[in-house]
């Protein structure tokens, strides 16, 4: 194979956040049309490496070469406008300005008519960098926060689009995506590496990067572990080195498990300002309910609704052993439900404080001497998850922030777990998070299940619902499709028929 | 740098930095004023001033933990402490105005809060608003005069523990409910995210009556005390208001609130604030200087203590 010109090389890259190492020594370099593919577990530095050749932080030691001359980003902006553009794990764009500021963020100068800012022309661009990207059902003048996540992140790619990137870093964004919108992300990345760039494409999603990916580097606990060419992928050989020991195939559950016939939480033609329309639903007594869709469907709204966060304009959401009707978030975290959001910075954690203070901050009354709150029954409540989901931190005062996406993710759910849900909501619960994690995550909802607890989950993952629930219903259009039911088998293409 | 970095977020850091600016303040004005303001005047003078502060940085707390902010506190206080000495000088009664002066400055902080509430509107808004308000009122009541208490009830008041133990009781109540009761966790999550803080069944509204009334207490007594101390009503605002800002930032807590908010933060930020103003002073440092001395200090310390805020509010916030 002839060899072509490297875009950016990376040497001997460390870095350390306090006494933690998330990386030590890493090496690699990109070449030009190549598609990059960086994998580990969580918490195994593949975000850091991203972060640190995008400028967004700088490496404590090591250098970086990038089109021949040494690289030394002070910040994203120098970075982008060097050609790099990087695609982020959370949140990147702002909720308050219309999508069209959002994507032209920084360059409004390019629409300057006689002093003003012509909005019109901006929204014409934004409508052409839209479509670019594979978007045609949002206004560019609508404000960012009506949209969701997923739209929110195309919306982001679009931005980065805008800028032509030599160099294109997607960090773990195709977990938060649609089939649909991961096949418009796949196009652009195979765009870029034909257009002479290249792509480093961050997940640990085997399958994807396997299938996408001409080179992968595999990192664990912050060290260079491999090099793989295209020809020499193998499912066993990867998943080997990533976890360091072997692991075996399947983490769903494989059981026939029935569910009993009681009715917990009823949703009685509920509809809501936006999406929802005229939606039911019964979830029983351990029953593990899986909700799927493509991403416009309005299945993370139906979840933000059972919950009590949305307003329901018509209809009732009741929870039926009680009777009582479910009209906000207190009434339903007080009756034992359970919530984990897909936005998980926004709606989940509190990123300043500590993973202590964030599990406990459901479980106050199971932490209680009298009216007082005691020291020691939280640190053994806290501790007890911490070992449980094994989740990587210094100790329990670890500030939040500092945290891997994928222990983000366990400190959410372990959050739940400790305090003893009965009706729980999980949307996304396993988004950018890695096999092992995930086994275990599905474990301990298996778990949930046989002590009777009542869960829903919401996923844009087929494998996941097909794998772990016992009835699964599709949505379209903000209404319920059809049922399927595990008894049945779950057939694949049905369903995905069912929901396009 | 990064390890100056790194120590910064050591959690022993925080803590005892306060101490140490503490301490250099003290080490400073004691060479510059030849240690004058050691003597047992000065000292019982800055310990004074600091109780009425330290009192009122407590109070203020409950409200900076939720991510609020209310610089109204000044004006409140002259309030209560005009309509306490028409009181005594109504009837005489010395409980009497201790009582009145507690509780109106109790209900004055929780006008704020019920405002801010029902129209919706963000407190520091309202306590804009509020404070001139209250200053319009103060000048009404009281015109240019200035209303002495009889000096054997103050020179009774001042010898009696009375704001001591006021002090005291306030502290031990306020550390309780704000370190080790559900409540105190829940502010401080409300503080940190609203949003997150909604999907564990907080109920708002509920938890920001109760900062408000915690504060509302504390004010009242700072205002009684400040009435003890002055042994004077007149309608002129003390610079309590800006006083608690930097008290507390001083004694390590971000007046933008969230998970490292702690109300005992005060005490030490009062002393420090007193000392600052008081030393400075005695070198000779004119009245308005000490007010911009005062501003640099506490621009400089929010930038070093919190993360990066939003510059200019959305007009989404209110």
């Amino acid at each position: 194979m002839e060899q072509k010109e490297v875009l950016i090389e990376v040497k001997d890259l460390c870095k350390n956040f306090g006494e933690t190492k998330a990386l030590r020594n890493v090496s690699f370099s990109v070449h030009k049309g190549e598609i990059r593919g960086l994998i580990g577990e969580n918490g195994s530095g593949k975000s850091t490496v991203a972060s640190i050749i995008c400028g967004i932080q700088p490496a404590t030691s090591g250098t970086m070469y990038y089109k021949g001359k040494e690289w030394t980003p002070k910040n994203a902006i120098e970075a982008q406008q060097s050609g790099i553009g990087m695609v982020v794990q959370e949140t990147g764009t702002i909720a308050n300005i219309s999508i069209a500021e959002n994507i032209f963020i920084g360059d409004y100068s390019r629409f300057k008519k006689r002093g003003f800012l012509s909005k019109k022309e901006m929204f014409l661009q934004a409508r052409k960098a839209l479509e670019d990207v594979g978007i045609t059902e949002v206004l560019p003048e609508m404000p960012t926060r009506l949209l969701d996540f997923q739209n929110r992140k195309m919306v982001e790619i679009a931005r980065i689009m805008k800028i032509n990137p030599e160099l294109l870093i997607v960090d773990e964004t195709t977990t938060a995506l649609s089939q649909h919108g991961r096949e418009i992300l796949y196009k652009i990345m195979r765009a870029v590496a034909d257009n002479g760039g290249s792509v480093i494409l961050v997940s640990h999603d085997l399958s994807e990067m396997m299938e996408h990916c001409s080179v992968l580097t595999v990192l664990r606990d912050g060290i260079m572990v491999g090099e793989l060419e295209k020809e020499d992928f193998e499912e066993q050989t990867i998943k080997r080195m990533l976890v360091g020991r072997e692991l075996e195939g399947n983490y769903y559950r494989n059981d026939m498990e029935p569910y009993s016939d009681e009715v917990v939480l009823r949703a009685d033609c509920i509809t809501t300002m936006e999406q929802l329309m005229n939606v039911s639903l019964e979830l029983h007594k351990g029953e593990i309910l899986g909700i799927g869709g493509l991403s416009e469907c309005g299945m993370h709204r139906l979840g933000h609704a059972l919950f009590g966060l949305e307003e329901i304009i018509d209809g009732a959401v009741t929870l039926v052993p009680k009777g009582i009707k479910v009209t906000d978030s207190e009434v339903a975290f007080d009756n034992k439900m359970g919530y984990v959001s897909k936005d998980r910075e926004g709606e989940s954690l509190e990123r300043n404080a500590s993973i202590l203070s964030n599990i406990i901050s459901a479980g106050y009354d199971l932490c209680r001497v009298g009216p007082f709150s005691s020291a020691r029954k939280e640190r053994e409540y806290v501790r007890k998850q911490i070992n449980q989901l094994s989740i990587k931190c210094v100790d329990e005062h670890q500030i939040v922030r500092y945290l891997s996406g994928g222990n983000k993710q366990k400190v959410v759910f372990a959050k739940w777990i400790a305090c003893d849900v009965e009706v729980v909501i999980l949307d996304c619960p396993t988004r950018g998070v890695d096999v092992g994690v995930k086994a275990q995550m599905y474990h301990l909802i298996n778990e949930m299940k046989k002590k009777g607890k009542s869960i829903i989950i919401i996923s844009e993952e087929m494998s996941e619902l097909r794998g772990m629930c016992d009835r699964i219903l599709i949505m379209r259009d903000g209404k319920i499709e059809r049922e399927f039911m595990r008894a049945d088998g779950f057939d694949e293409h049905e369903i995905i028929e069912c929901m396009i | 740098m990064q390890r100056i970095i790194d120590i910064g977020r050591k959690r022993w850091f925080v803590e005892i930095l306060p101490v140490f600016i503490l301490l250099s303040l003290f080490l400073i004005f004691g060479i510059q004023t030849n240690g004058i303001i050691f003597n047992r005047g000065n000292l019982n003078n800055i310990l004074e001033q600091a109780l009425i502060t330290a009192i009122a940085t407590i109070a203020v707390s409950f409200i900076y933990t939720t991510g609020n902010i209310d610089i109204s506190i000044g004006s409140i206080i002259c309030v209560s402490c005009v309509v306490g000495g028409r009181i005594f000088e109504s009837t005489n009664s010395v409980p009497l105005m201790l009582l009145v002066t507690t509780i109106s400055g109790f209900l004055l902080l929780n006008i704020n809060g019920l405002l801010s509430t029902f129209l919706k509107i963000k407190p520091m808004v309202v306590a804009i608003v509020m404070m001139t308000v209250y200053q319009a009122i103060a000048t009404q009541v009281m015109g240019a005069v200035i209303m002495n208490i009889p000096f054997n009830v103050v020179n009774t008041l001042q010898e009696s523990p009375i704001r001591m133990v006021l002090f005291f009781a306030y502290l031990v109540v306020s550390v309780i409910v704000f370190h080790f009761t559900k409540v105190g966790r829940q502010l401080r999550l409300l503080g940190g995210n609203e949003r997150c803080a909604k999907t564990v069944g907080i109920n708002r509204g509920r938890l920001l009556l109760i900062s408000y009334i915690m504060a509302g207490i504390g004010i009242g007594l700072s205002a009684a005390c400040t009435l003890i101390r002055t042994g004077t009503v007149s309608s002129v605002s003390p610079t309590t208001g800006t006083d608690v800002m930097l008290a507390t930032v001083l004694g390590g807590m971000s007046i933008f609130g969230g998970h490292r908010s702690k109300c005992y933060a005060g005490v030490i930020g009062a002393l420090s604030i007193v000392v600052l103003n008081k030393g400075l002073l005695m070198i000779g440092v004119s009245n308005e200087i000490v007010q911009g001395i005062r501003g640099l200090i506490f621009i400089l310390i929010v930038y070093l203590t919190s993360e990066k805020q939003k510059t200019i509010p959305s007009r989404l916030d209110y």
